[in-house]
Formats: C-alpha cells, structure tokens, sequence
C-alpha cells in the first residue's frame, strides 16, 4: 500500500491517529452539514479533510528514502602512506575508517556509498559487511616471506611429513629449518632463487601425539627472523584384517603374511595343499574356519588377498557375495599376478595392460634398485581407475577397490636386504586398498592455522539428524545445518586460550578433532597474504555497478503545518466572509 | 794483618749463615709439617717461603757487621784484651802502642781463632723439627686430623650437586655432602687391594663389590641409591649412608634423598661402567706356521711362548695332535703337553720356553704334527680361555715318491717349478709389461725360461698322445737340460693336462717305468706298429691335441727367440683347444644321467587323502616396539611443555620408565645421551617442571628415537552424500 519510499517515524501511532482523524472529519462534516449540499460544503469539507491529514502528518512526521553521497576510504594492514595521500589530494571529503578485525563496519559505512580499500584487505570473518557495498579495492602486495604454505595437520607415525610453500623475494642465503619437538633440527632449505621460491621440507614421524613443530626463517648471518608454529597431530597406525587365499604356497605370500603379522595386523592365510585341503594360519586372530566365502566371513576382514588363480576358482555364489561385499561394504581385494595372465579376465574386475616388453621397473622413490616385474603396464584412463605409484593400480567398485601389481618376487628385497623398500611398497598398496571403516561423523575445518580471539569456524558431517559437539569438554557448540548438503552442519567458536583444544561429538567421541590456537602474530606474511587472494576474489566478484543507496529522511513538518494553518484560516475566514 | 781480618770476615760469613740456617731449617721443619698434615705440596712450599721471609726479615742478617763480630770476640776470647776492633782500624791512623798492640792482637787472633764460637740453637731447632716432623707424620699415618681437612677434602671435581626437587624456600639450607667415600673391591681372584676413590664415576670389572659411603651435614630421613630402575635405600651406620652392591653390568645411578624437613634432593646422574675380565693374549716366537723335517735329519721344534693377561693367568698347555696314515685309515692322538720353563700360576705375564722334540711323540715318517697354546685367566667361576692358531710339522715320508702337497697338509705347498699353459700366458704377458723396466739380459733370460715351460708342457701333452717318435725325442731334450728322465713328474699338479680329472687311466706311465724306452702305451694300443691308431682319444681329441701341441711349437719358438709378444697368439690358441678338449671329456660324464619318466599331469595329485587333515597353525606375534615408554614419555612432554598442566604421578612413572629404555642407549654412547637421562631422571623424581630441562628432555628423546617406515594401516574415511551420489554416477558410467 504504502510507497516503499516513504515511511513514518512513529509508524505505532498511525492507527490512533487515523482514527482520531476520522472521528474529528465526522464531527467537522455534521458540524457543516446544514442540510443543503451546496458548493461550500464540499470546499470546506476538502478544506477540512486536508487540514486534518495534515495535522495527522504533522504528527506522525513521514520520512522518505532519500540517495546518499559519501566516499570513506577503509585502512587495513600494509597500506600505502602515499597512496593514502594522493587520494586525500583528489578528493578531500573522504573519510577515514581504521580497519581492526572483527570491528562493526555496517554503521559506519551507512551514509557511504563510495568505499576504497587498501591494504592487504579485510578478514574473511568480516567480509560479509561490505557484501552491499560497492568497493573499490586498492591492493598493496606482499614484499617478502612465505606467502604460500601446504601441510597436514594430521599423519600417520612412519610417514615422510612434507611442508610446502612459496617464498616470495627471498634475500641471499636466508634458510628455512623445519624444527622437530624440542627444537631439533629436522630438515633445511637454503633459498637461492631472485623472485620466488618453491621450497619443501621433510621429516619422518617417529612418534605419535600432538607437537608444534617450527618453521624458522634464518638469515644470511644465521640469525632467527621468524619463527612460526606448525601444528601436527600424529597418530598410531592401526590394525587391518587381512585374509590371503592362495591355490598353492608361494614366498610373496609367505614374506607378505610375515609382514603384515609382524605389524601385529590380524592376517588369515588359507592356502590349498592338495585337493580339499587346506593349510590355515592365523596371525594375532582367533581361529575361525573359513571354507567357503559368504557374507558373515567376508564382513570382518578390511583386505582380501586372492592369487589370480584362486580368485578364479570361486564359484559363482563366492564371486557374487565378494563382489556384493566390495560395492556395498567397501571392502579390498588385491589380486596377486602369479603368472603373466593379466589379459586373462576373471568375473570380478579387470586391469587394462599393454605390453611393453619390459621386465625390469624402477620407482621413482628408490632410483637405484631395479625390481622384476611382468611385461607389462597398466594402462586404464577410466575415472574409477587410481595408479598407485608405477607399480600397481587399483579400481574404485562402490565403496570398495580392486588393486593388483606388476610386480613379482617383491620378496626378493628382503633377501636383498631392502626392507625399507619392501615396506614401502606394499605399505602403499595395502593402505589404498583396504577397507576405509566408515565413521559416523567427520570434523573439518577450512582454517589450518587457528588464532585466539578470532573465529574457528568448522564444519561436521553426519547423518545424524540432531548432532552436538562439545568445545575441550566444557560445553557444547550451535550448530546450523547446511543449506544445501544434508549431512553438513557448520559451527564456529571463539578460543580464548592459546595451545591444543578439541572439538568431540557428543554422541561418538570417537569422532574429535584437535586444533592448535596460536598467538595472532604468528605466520602474518603468509595471514596477509592469504587475506589479499580472499579480498581480491571477493571484490572482483562482488558488484561492481555503483549501488544507489538510500537511507530514509523526515520531511520537513513546517509544511505540513503551514497547510494546516492555511486551511484554518480559511475555513475561520470563510464564515466571516459569508456572514459579512 | 791481612789474615786477622780474613778470620775476622770469615767469622761473620759463618754467624750469617748460621742464623740463615736456622732460620731455613725451622721454617722447612715447619713446611714438613704443613704438607704432612694438608698434603698439599703448594700450600707447603708458600708457607716455607712465608716464614724464611718472616725469619730473614726480623733477625736480618744483613745487619750484623766486622764490629759486631769484634766485640762479641771481646766478650768471648778473653785473650783478645778487649782489642779486636783495633784490627779494624786503618794502620796509618794508629798511634805507635796501637799498632803495636794491633800486630798482638792479630797474632792472637790467629792463635785463638779455633776459640770464635757463637752461641746459636741449631741442635734445638734440629730436635725441634724432627719431634714436629715426626708427629705430623704420625698424625698423618694414623688419620687423626683426617675426618676434618686430609683425604676427606672432597676434590672439586668430584663434588656432588644436588638439585632440589620441590620448590623449597630459599632460607633453607640444603643439606651437603661432607664425605664420600666409595671402596671398590674387586673380586678375590684377581689379587687386587680394596681401592677407595671420592669420584662418582665408577669404572670397575665385572663382579666387583662397590660399597658407597655418604656422610651428610644434617640428619637426612631417607637416602636412596638409585641404580638403574631400583631404588636402593642406603642403611645409616657410623654417621653416614652406605649402601653395597655387586656392580654385574654397565648403569645409571643418582643419590636421591629426603631431608629432615620432606624436602627431596637429587644429585646428577653418574655412570657405573663395568668392563670384563679379558682372556689372555698369547704370542708364539721362533715358530714358522709350517714346518716340515727330513726322517734322517733333527726333528725338533724351539718356541717361546709370551702369555699376558690382565690379572693373571691359571694354567697354560700345549695341545698336540698327532695324525698317522692317509685317507680311511688315519689316526689322531692327541696329548696335552707343559712347557718347560716352570709355569707360576696367577702371574700377569710370562715368557715360557718349549723344545718339541717329534721323535718323543713317536712320529713316523709321513706323520703330522698339529698343535697350540692354550691358556687360562684365574677368572672365576668360568675361566676366559684363549689359544693360538694352529701349527704344522709333518715328517717328510721317504716311501711316497709322490710330493705330498695339496689335501695332506690343508695348504698346498706346490713349488712353483711347472707352469700350465694359463700361467705361462700370464707369465709372458707380465714380462711384456715390465719389459721397459728390465734389463735386455733378464728379459732375454725370462723369455728363454718361459721357452722352456712351454716345452715342458708340450712333453706332458706328448705323453698322452703316444707319439712314439716325438716323445722318444722329447725325453732326451729334457735329459740333455737337466739330467732327469721326467723332470716334471714330480712336481705335476696337472690342471691343464687333459687328463685332469682322471677320465683317463694313467696307468702307461708305469709301464714306461717298467718297460724303458718300450712305447708307453703298447698295452692300449691295437695297432702296435701304428702310434697314429691310439685308442687314448677320440679321433677328433686327438687331432686337436696334436693342433695344440702345434701351436706350443710355435709358441716357444718364439719364446726362444725372445719375442713373447709373437708367442702370445699360439699360446691362447693352445689354451683354447686345451679346454676344448677338458671340455668335451666332461660332456661323456653328463651322458651318464638319470632321466625321470615323465609325469602325467592328469594322474597329479589323484592319491589317497583320507588320511592327509588340514593344517592349522595359530600365533600372536608379540609386537616389538622398542621404545614403548620413550615415545609416550615425549608426547607427553611436548603437552606439559605447551600447555600449563601439572606434573603427575603417573607422568613421573612414565619418565622413569622411558628413562630406564634411555639409559640402555646411554651406556653404550654415554656422551650423546647423558644429559637427556639426567633431565629425565630429575624431572621423574620432581614436584615442578622446569621448561629447560623438559626441552632438553624433548630434543634428547627425539633424536634417541629411531626414524620408522611408513606401514600398512587401517584409515578411516567419511563418504558423504555428495561424494556417494559421485560414486554412484560414476559407477552408472
């Protein structure tokens, strides 16, 4: 009804006054009705019914949507001083607004319809008020430091745990060192490129648990610049059920059985003696007769490990409920090549190989020892297919994977001596094809590097439809459910305390997350950095049209008064008149 | 004159040196006794210096001039008339009675110049001195002022630091160590005194007694030894804590102990190496490792033996076997024989003397000799037990006209006499190389002698083909060399003959014996008249033989004419049709195999099973972590580093335990780990946590650790909606 542009200031009042309006336009009508409709009854109704709005608008005092015209300039971190000047010199009505994290910036922008931003920009908590803004973005770029960084928070003990990043117009002979617990040197890059540099770190986990390790900036002189905190969260590994199924015995099977049982993994070995008979052996497990393949035994084990020839041999019911059991339940199966028969197809899946001739293979980890391997490579392009390393390959069925290698007498090593490329090797490949148990939750976090007082946001998966977390044991967090994803659920909290903190699920605290809140003025090259990418991508996507925007302003109620005044006067002035 | 006034300066020369000297010899009685009582050669030798100086200074020597000495002969020598000073006095200044009783007086003074005695206390200070001298020394011997400064000043070396280990207000005074005293005994065999020491870190044999002594300055509530992972209370007996241990392997101790007021105390870490008992060394002299005598000849061996060990040596012998017989019908005896200088046990070194006479160990000709020293420690109760290598002699056997090298004696002894055709290439080709650096002479000479191999060879290949002719004329070549029918018989170990591996009877060579110059290989040959119609080879063997023996013609041809670089080529064609032939010998012996019948696949595996089972087999693999509690020790660490959590009692447990794990690395690299052990050790045992220690605690821990391999593991993965509805496309495709 109302015109969007104007509104009342006391919009509450409108209803008593309406009718108070109407009461007095009766009782100013009757009083003027002398029963004769002539034609100054219908003036001075007009005359009235105007004057009476008017006092009603007098009143209510109407406001109206009025365009605004201000141009402020926003000052982050890192913005340039000249630049600031020069803009002060074409435009001297600007105003300054000093950027602080986390400041109310809607306010103060409301009679701003021009915003230029310089600096490195805002924080991605706070860009979302500036979403109606037209702004204009004044970049300043990172001179010097690490400006790209990539590492996991979480790794398995026995893992090579890699730190990676980007320098950026490094200084002659500064040196990056990674540092382990109790600051021991691990690993060191020197940085000898002009502009930018590639760098990355290594270390092996020896140990599970949770550590800061450092990242220090040395200069030419050996003297600390920066020292930052990498956290990391090391766990142990954990136990597979593996069962290996051979028609006849073999050293790969022997050497792998032993591997894996010296893991202290639970592996069953059925290997076929003669006919219907059956050697059994059972590693860190109890003895469970396994004869035929059916639904019950197969659910336990993670990792079925068939040679092509038992595999085989399955009989069509075996063959359905395995492969039944890879689709739905996720579960491996590793196809060990006991001759050259992979363009042979078996019921289950099939590996694309060529031929090429080859009987030797080197992995690119181990450059120095050769390793026997079949003639041929594989060489599927299909989406479900994933290499592991040059050596084998695997293919995703449902939630399962079939894998297989080109490798042969991979025992050979051991004999050799190589253990570590032994482990290596089939470390690899186990863990790809294995059964990866599905919980039922999973915490994640976009933000690897976490800072007190300022918003840890994260986001949780799970079927459940009313899922809780609690923040380091003391309470539990709101959680908005995504608006898109049915199973996503996104959460934010505020630590107020550096060091470890957790998040757990209230119903399974199986399903936890650990993450390390560290003091605001660590990594702040590679912080400003990343704030400049997320700002440019914000400010070029964002509207780029200059917005109109408007705030609403009260009328000017002297005119209404005047009204009022003038159609009293008339109407006192109309009956002496007539009188006269 | 002249002469009264050298008595005169003499006898003040002799007062000053009498004061000097007592003055030096009370001071060096003094000195004596200082260091006697304070063992402290530099404390003594400034007190000496001290009180000479004191002395010199207050009876000053200096002073004492020829008046002095004048008058003190006044009071002295009566005769003197109380006119020595006139002997002082310039003659030209004297009136006539002066000098007159100047002359007097001089003559009396030569006269009574015996009687100028001065009045000292050497003999007191002498008496004196030694009655000091003596008592310090007693006092030193029997220890009596000891307990306060003597052998209980604790070196600064050696001074124990306790850290506390609670945090105790500072107006405390922490109690201390005001003697420690740590005897080693070790054990009875080894003869060795009781040794004490006041130095913490131990170094002892295996299977000492180590009794440590601690007296504190205050009355303590408990002390504790901590040796490894024990803890062993220390017994409070005559004013201090001791606590005895038999010291079996290499470990970690620390003092820990509690004062009167609860507060804890921990000292550092200290090593208590153990070492073992080494077994003895011996050494043999005079003795060649083979040894060979003629029947006829001496057969005596002469060695000395040198045996050293540690702490001494219980026994030693000569073990001897004698071999009789070859092959099946050998015969060992074996004797334990003594030396013949006397053997006095438990010494450290001896030198021991043997003559072995073989003819007193009833050996024959063809027999063995194989003997070496054994000996013995005094360790008890299992002796270290050490011999020698083995030794050879053997009786040279006059009967066996075969030179008994290899397989008889384990090492082959083959003079160097007869070279195959390999060795002869081998031969030649060296003296091509060394050709630049020899004398034209001796490479003339060389190449003539390698001539001579290669014809040598060639004979020995001609026995074999039979060449009547060629042979006949062969041996008188070599009896023209070297007067000997077959000078290569002996001396044969026929690698490259054809004949090598006995396919072939040698037996012709005895008819040769028998027959004289008759054809060696009549009794085999069908066509007598015929040497060509041997039956020794295949035809083929046969021409190649001669082809070979060609070649060596040509090869020593050249050989002769000193040209060995031509020879070369004939030589290698020679060795290569010599191995043809070996070869093709071997070829008959494979002919002689065993050939199994086929097997038929569809019979495979078809037999009776009823009473073959299955085969089961169950086994828990235990797990072998090494470091277990060192790598929950530094998780831990790391949180207590970090975060601002307490210590507790179950972290104090596992630190200890990781500590015990740690110090298994320490003992063996003591210096890399030491001071991690000791931080862990401290902060096991305290009540607060102190950062730098835990750092140091963290950095030793982790470098201890060893890198591990990535491993299979079982990995957990949340598939969700978006990622299933992915796969599900995926699999439609």
């Amino acid at each position: 009804m109302w015109n969007s542009e104007i509104n009342f200031e006391h919009v509450e009042w409108v209803p008593a006054i309406s009718i108070s309006g109407f009461l007095l336009l009766v009782v100013f009508l009757w009083k003027e009705w002398k029963g004769v409709h002539n034609r100054s009854f219908y003036i001075n109704s007009f005359i009235g019914f105007i004057s009476i709005l008017s006092l009603g608008l007098l009143m209510l005092s109407p406001t109206m949507m009025k365009e605004v015209k201000g141009e402020a300039v926003l000052l982050t971190a890192g913005y340039a001083e000249e630049q600031l000047d020069s803009l002060y010199k074409s435009n001297g009505r600007l105003t300054t607004i000093n950027y602080t994290p986390g400041m109310d910036l809607l306010t103060q922008l409301d009679s701003v319809n021009q915003l230029l931003v310089m600096g490195y920009g805002i924080k991605d908590y706070d860009l979302w008020q500036l979403e109606r803004q037209q702004v204009e973005f004044i970049p300043t770029e990172i001179s010097e430091g690490i400006v790209k960084l990539d590492f996991t928070q979480n790794a398995m003990v026995g893992e090579d745990w890699t730190v990676e990043g980007l320098y950026r117009n490094p200084r002659e002979k500064t040196k990056l060192v990674l540092q382990g617990p109790g600051r021991e040197d691990l690993d060191s890059v020197l940085l000898t490129e002009r502009n930018s540099q590639n760098f990355s770190l290594k270390a092996n986990l020896k140990v599970k648990g949770k550590f800061v390790y450092k990242l220090q900036i040395k200069d030419s002189t050996g003297i600390v610049i920066e020292n930052e905190s990498l956290p990391l969260v090391v766990e142990a590994k954990k136990v597979l059920k593996i069962l290996l199924v051979n028609e006849f015995p073999s050293f790969e099977t022997k050497y792998l059985k032993n591997f894996l049982a010296e893991q202290g993994h639970e592996v069953v070995v059925k290997t076929k003696l003669t006919v219907q008979k059956y050697k059994f052996e059972y590693f860190n497990t109890d003895k469970v007769a396994i004869y035929a393949l059916n639904t019950d035994s197969l659910y336990e084990f993670d990792l079925i490990v068939f040679d092509d020839k038992s595999l085989n041999n399955l009989s069509r019911s075996e063959q359905s409920i395995l492969a039944k059991s890879v689709l739905e339940n996720g579960m491996g199966v590793f196809v060990q090549q006991t001759e050259d028969s992979f363009q042979g197809k078996n019921a289950l899946v099939e590996f694309e190989t060529i031929r090429d001739n080859q009987t030797t293979l080197q992995l690119t980890n181990w450059p120095k020892n050769t390793l026997e391997k079949f003639p041929v490579q594989y060489s599927d392009t299909g989406l479900l297919g994933i290499p592991i390393g040059n050596f084998a390959f695997s293919i995703k069925k449902g939630k399962g994977q079939y894998g297989s290698t080109i490798l042969k007498n991979t025992y050979q090593l051991i004999l050799d001596g190589n253990e570590s490329q032994y482990r290596e090797i089939w470390s690899r490949i186990i863990t790809e094809i294995s059964r990866k148990s599905e919980p039922s939750g999973f915490l994640k976090s976009s933000n690897d590097l976490a800072y007190l007082n300022e918003p840890y946001d994260f986001s949780f998966f799970t079927k459940d439809s009313s899922p809780m977390i609690v923040y380091k044991e003391l309470y539990q967090l709101p959680l908005i459910k995504d608006v898109v994803m049915v199973d996503e659920w996104h959460g934010t909290t505020y630590p107020k305390k550096m060091g470890w903190h957790s998040l757990v699920s209230e119903k399974d605290s199986s399903i936890y997350s650990n993450f390390y809140i560290m003091d605001g003025k660590e990594w702040n090259t590679l912080v400003n950095a990343r704030t400049l990418r997320s700002n440019k991508r914000f400010f070029s996507l964002s509207n780029s049209k200059p917005v109109i925007k408007k705030i609403p302003q009260i009328l000017d109620r002297i005119w209404f008064f005047m009204v009022f005044l003038l159609g009293m006067t008339y109407l006192w002035l109309e009956t002496k008149l007539r009188n006269l | 004159m002249k002469e009264a006034r050298d008595i005169l300066h003499n006898a003040l020369a002799k007062w000053r040196l009498i004061r000097i000297s007592e003055i030096l010899l009370l001071s060096l009685a003094l000195a004596i006794c200082t260091y006697l009582l304070f063992l402290n050669l530099w404390v003594a030798v400034g007190f000496l210096i001290f009180i000479f100086t004191i002395g010199v200074l207050f009876i000053k020597p200096w002073k004492y001039s020829l008046s002095n000495i004048c008058s003190h002969i006044d009071m002295t020598v009566l005769p003197m008339e109380h006119s020595t000073g006139l002997l002082l006095e310039n003659e030209a200044n004297l009136n006539v009675l002066s000098k007159i009783q100047q002359a007097r007086i001089s003559e009396k003074l030569r006269q009574h110049k015996r009687k100028i005695h001065f009045k000292n206390y050497l003999y007191p200070i002498i008496g004196f001195a030694l009655v000091c001298i003596i008592a310090a020394w007693i006092m030193n011997i029997t220890g009596v002022l000891q307990t306060k400064s003597g052998k209980n000043k604790i070196p600064q070396s050696d001074i124990v630091n306790f850290q506390v280990l609670d945090s105790v207000p500072k107006e405390i005074i922490a109690p201390k160590i005001t003697e420690q005293n740590i005897s080693i005994r070790y054990p009875s065999y080894t003869n060795e005194p009781v040794r004490s020491t006041s130095n913490m870190n131990l170094k002892v044999l295996e299977g000492s007694r180590i009794t440590w002594n601690i007296k504190f300055d205050q009355t303590l509530k408990q002390a504790l030894l901590k040796l490894g992972a024990d803890s062993l209370e220390m017994a409070f007996k005559n004013d201090s804590y001791s606590r005895t241990i038999t010291a079996d392997y290499s470990n970690f101790y620390s003092i820990k102990f509690t004062d009167s007021e609860n507060h804890g105390y921990l000292s550092d870490l200290f090593s208590l190496e153990t070492f073992g008992d080494e077994p003895p060394v011996i050494a043999l002299k005079g003795l060649k490792q083979f040894s060979s005598f003629e029947f006829d000849g001496p057969q005596q061996l002469e060695f000395t033996t040198i045996l050293d060990d540690d702490f001494g040596i219980s026994n030693a012998a000569i073990i001897a076997t004698v071999s009789k017989g070859t092959g099946e019908s050998v015969k060992f005896r074996e004797e334990r024989l003594s030396f013949d200088t006397k053997f006095s046990p438990n010494n450290k070194s001896q030198e021991l003397k043997k003559i072995l006479n073989l003819r007193d160990l009833k050996m024959e000709p063809g027999d063995e000799l194989y003997f070496y020293v054994e000996a013995m420690d005094n360790k008890q109760p299992k002796p270290n037990v050490s011999r020698t290598e083995t030794y050879f002699s053997v009786i040279k056997d006059t009967v066996s006209d075969l030179f008994a090298v290899e397989g008889s004696l384990g090492a082959d002894l083959m003079p160097d006499y007869f070279r195959s055709q390999r060795q002869l290439i081998i031969d030649t080709e060296k003296l091509l190389k060394e050709k630049p650096s020899i004398k034209k002479q001796e490479f003339n000479s060389r190449s003539n002698e390698l001539g001579f191999d290669q014809k040598a060879l060639r004979i020995k290949y001609g026995e074999f083909m039979g060449d009547e002719t060629e042979a006949g004329s062969i041996t008188m070549g070599v009896e023209e060399e070297t007067g000997d029918t077959d000078p290569l018989a002996d001396y044969t170990h026929d690698h490259d003959g054809a004949n090598e591996h006995n396919l072939v009877d040698e037996e012709h060579e005895g008819h040769e014996d028998e027959e004289g110059d008759e054809d060696p290989l009549e009794a085999y040959v069908h066509n007598h008249e015929n040497p060509e119609a041997s039956t020794l080879f295949a035809q083929s063997l046969k021409s190649k033989l001669k082809q070979a023996m060609a070649e060596m013609w040509d090869a020593e041809l050249y050989l002769r004419l000193f040209e060995p670089e031509k020879s070369l080529p004939y030589q290698y064609k020679a060795l290569k049709l010599i191995q043809e032939i070996k070869n093709s010998a071997r070829i008959y012996v494979h002919r002689i195999g065993f050939d199994p019948p086929p097997i038929k696949e569809d019979k495979r595996l078809t037999g009776e099973l009823d009473e073959i089972g299955n085969f089961t087999k169950n086994e828990f693999i235990e797990q072998k972590e090494l470091y277990p509690n060192m790598e929950e020790a530094l998780a831990r660490l790391e949180m207590l580093w970090i975060t601002e959590e307490k210590i507790t009692k179950e972290d104090r447990l596992l630190l200890d335990k990781a500590g015990n794990e740690l110090a298994r690395l320490a003992i063996e690299e003591p210096s890399k780990y030491l001071e991690t052990l000791q931080a862990i050790k401290w902060l096991s045992e305290s009540e607060y946590l102190d950062v730098a220690r835990i750092k140091i605690a963290i950095k030793g821990l982790y470098s201890a650790l060893p890198p591990k391999d990535i491993l299979p593991s079982a990995q957990q993965k949340y598939n969700s909606e978006l990622t299933n509805l992915f796969i599900e496309a995926l699999n439609v495709e």
